[in-house]
């Protein structure tokens, strides 16, 4: 599977383990994070971007299973140069 | 419901009795105290069952809520407590069982001092939980407890952890308890298939010349039985189960062709090579069921009913995804079904039932010469004529209760699928006749997994729970055994067990015993048992080195079914 770099970007409740459960899904997939920020938006929610390496496979799956995490309102990836 | 200056116990005690809490499995401890103490003062509303290990209650409370379609609760002190329920957790999170685990926690100004039994419960379940909470004030209370029942059953229902520090348990506070104003914040999204995508669905199973409908857990806690039947019924296709799906149809149903997977029947796992369009309801394809997915139903088109998005796409490609709930897809997918006579692959059922009667059960079940697990299973099975919730443990008594047992009822078999919990079956065997009183309910255990929680046996013998316990003892670690003797030459490390008298430790918990050393002593002992009153222990001495068979090893397609060992 070609690794690529791709950034996830989360948008939520700030709570503290949301942040946990989402660097879980890496640490569970054994998958190097590069790069998280959190940071308040506007409208109260919060903000979670994820950037890693990895393959277009995984980081599919783990979109999925980051929409499962309980006060998570929508999650969307993209693939960086 | 409201009440002005309630401690914090209390409080809790009554969320729980607004989400219809009757049951609570548990084992008390210092730091929570102050709830048992509470907990003294509803011994009329509550029942507590008292284990002998924390996991006993976990594995109980899993066994409970499978059965009832019901939240399992289960409560421990912190600490050493709290992480002994680690492994119920995962098994819950891996099979989807709603249960809320509540575990005492040190004060909240203590917090990461490594105080006494202090373990960071939150932390640890993490990836194992649907969702977990420290509560660190009793004012968070009402609105953490409503949030946690919500959670454990709406959507895909799962395991949820709430840790209570011990200052919060003894704080007083106003306690008042709306539900719908309590959890509006959280959506659990219910997404419902299109219109257009159920026609589409119709459309493709109509016109399928050999359809196949896999049921799997899914249906089981969609409450869907009834609806698979009428759609299967109506639309004449047959019906597999996974392991976990094993009695969401009537075993005798002339529709229902028996179990897919890596022990399962050869019907169902030569049939899903052959299907033209598969629909999945309510299971995950796990690599149990596929074997190795690139070979894995090379000519069907993949219908997948499934209320977890996260799931579809997951393992194998979904070439038409119904995004829900079981039952209310199956009754829109029905409306639009029509029923197709399709004599030929009926027929191939059919044929390769017999097949698999003449060359693995039928001799099986007429050896004489040592006994089989499966002549136990089968004979319970008989005299109960398939009433009885069957609750296993792990490995080969797993595999031959599943193949040998027939079910008439809805929700009767219980078993760690997902996470193959040893250890499981003695404890969820409790919960499970704590939550269905007017049911048989009988445990089919091996010895390796009995002796992992064998200590329940006093939480059996404390409270009087009526469960015939069936140990097929073959001094193994049977499936690990099988394996060893197909893949490994026989080098059998370390699976050899060198039990004690079983006779003598049923005797010491008063529970009253028999034993089955010869093929001629199934029937009366087996009748025995199921005419007793009370806890009984019937121990099977088997043959020693048995296998299951068919088998689907890992890696192999569902093409490369074995049926005896290939070093022969």
């Amino acid at each position: 599977m070609e690794a690529q770099r791709f950034t996830v970007t989360a948008l939520g409740k700030n709570r503290i383990d949301i942040l946990n459960r989402i660097t879980s899904l890496y640490l569970q997939k054994n998958i190097p994070v590069e790069s998280f920020v959190l940071s308040q938006s506007e409208d109260g929610d919060s903000k979670y971007q994820i950037c890693a390496n990895t393959s277009q496979e995984a980081i599919e799956r783990i979109v999925s299973q980051m929409n499962n995490i309980i006060d998570i309102k929508s999650v969307q990836y993209s693939a960086i140069a | 419901m409201e009440q002005n200056m309630v401690r914090g116990t209390k409080a809790l005690l009554l969320s729980l009795m607004e989400e219809g809490v009757d049951t609570i499995f548990g084992y008390p401890g210092g730091t929570i105290m102050p709830l048992y103490d509470e907990l003294y003062n509803y011994t009329d509303k509550i029942n507590h069952i008292l284990v002998r290990h924390e996991q006993g209650a976990v594995h109980a409370a899993e066994g409970y809520a499978r059965t009832t379609g019901k939240v399992g609760v289960c409560m421990a002190t912190a600490g050493p407590g709290a992480t002994n329920f680690v492994t119920g957790i995962a098994d819950a999170m891996m099979d989807s069982t709603p249960i809320i685990c509540i575990t005492a926690q040190v004060n909240a100004d203590k917090l990461g001092t490594n105080f006494f039994q202090e373990a960071d419960m939150i932390s640890i379940t993490l990836p194992i939980t649907k969702w977990s909470y420290q509560i660190t004030k009793a004012s968070e209370i009402p609105e953490v407890m409503a949030k946690a029942f919500y959670i454990a059953q709406n959507g895909k229902p799962g395991p949820v952890v709430i840790s209570i520090a011990k200052n919060a348990q003894v704080e007083m506070i106003d306690f008042k308890y709306d539900k719908k104003e309590l959890v509006k914040d959280i959506e659990i999204r219910r997404t419902l298939a299109e219109n257009c995508e159920i026609e589409q669905a119709a459309k493709l199973i109509n016109e399928a010349k050999r359809p196949l409908v896999i049921a799997g857990h899914g249906v089981a806690i969609a409450n869907a039985e009834e609806r698979l039947r009428e759609f299967c019924e109506k639309g004449n296709l047959p019906v597999a189960a996974t392991l976990m799906g094993v009695s969401v149809m009537n075993s005798f149903h002339p529709n229902y062709i028996g179990a897919v997977g890596m022990h399962g029947n050869i019907a169902p796992n030569r049939m899903t090579q052959e299907a033209d369009v598969i629909v999945a309801v309510g299971m995950r394809f796990s690599d149990r069921v596929t074997g190795e997915t690139r070979g894995y139903a090379p000519k069907a088109k993949v219908i997948h009913i499934e209320i977890d998005q996260s799931e579809i796409n997951k393992n194998i490609k979904a070439h038409l995804p119904l995004r829900g709930d079981a039952a209310e897809i199956l009754e829109s997918l029905m409306e639009k079904i029509e029923y197709v006579e399709r004599k030929e692959w009926f027929d191939l059922a059919n044929e390769l039932i017999l097949e698999e009667d003449k060359r693995i059960f039928n001799p099986k079940l007429n050896s004489t010469e040592e006994v089989l697990m499966g002549q136990v299973v089968a004979k319970i099975t008989d005299l109960t004529g398939g009433n009885a919730i069957i609750v296993t443990d792990v490995g080969q008594n797993q595999m031959f209760s599943a193949r040998y047992s027939k079910f008439v009822q809805h929700k009767s078999f219980v078993t760690s699928g997902g996470l193959g919990t040893m250890g499981f079956g003695l404890p969820a065997a409790v919960g499970t006749k704590v939550g269905n009183p007017d049911r048989q309910v009988i445990a089919i255990l091996g010895d390796g997994g009995f002796q992992m929680n064998m200590q329940e046996l006093g939480t059996i013998m404390q409270s009087g729970i009526d469960i015939k316990i069936v140990l097929l003892n073959n001094s193994f670690l049977g499936m690990v055994r099988q394996w060893q003797e197909l893949f490994f030459n026989k080098r059998y490390a370390f699976t050899h067990l060198d039990n004690p008298d079983f006779q003598k430790v049923a005797q010491a918990y008063n529970i009253p015993s028999g034993k089955i050393s010869r093929t001629s002593d199934i029937e009366a002992e087996v009748k025995k048992m199921l005419e007793s009153e009370g806890a009984y222990f019937l121990e099977v001495e088997v043959k020693e080195e048995e296998n299951v068979f068919p088998m689907i090893p890992a890696g192999a397609t569902l093409d490369e079914m074995i049926y005896e060992n290939p070093n022969k």
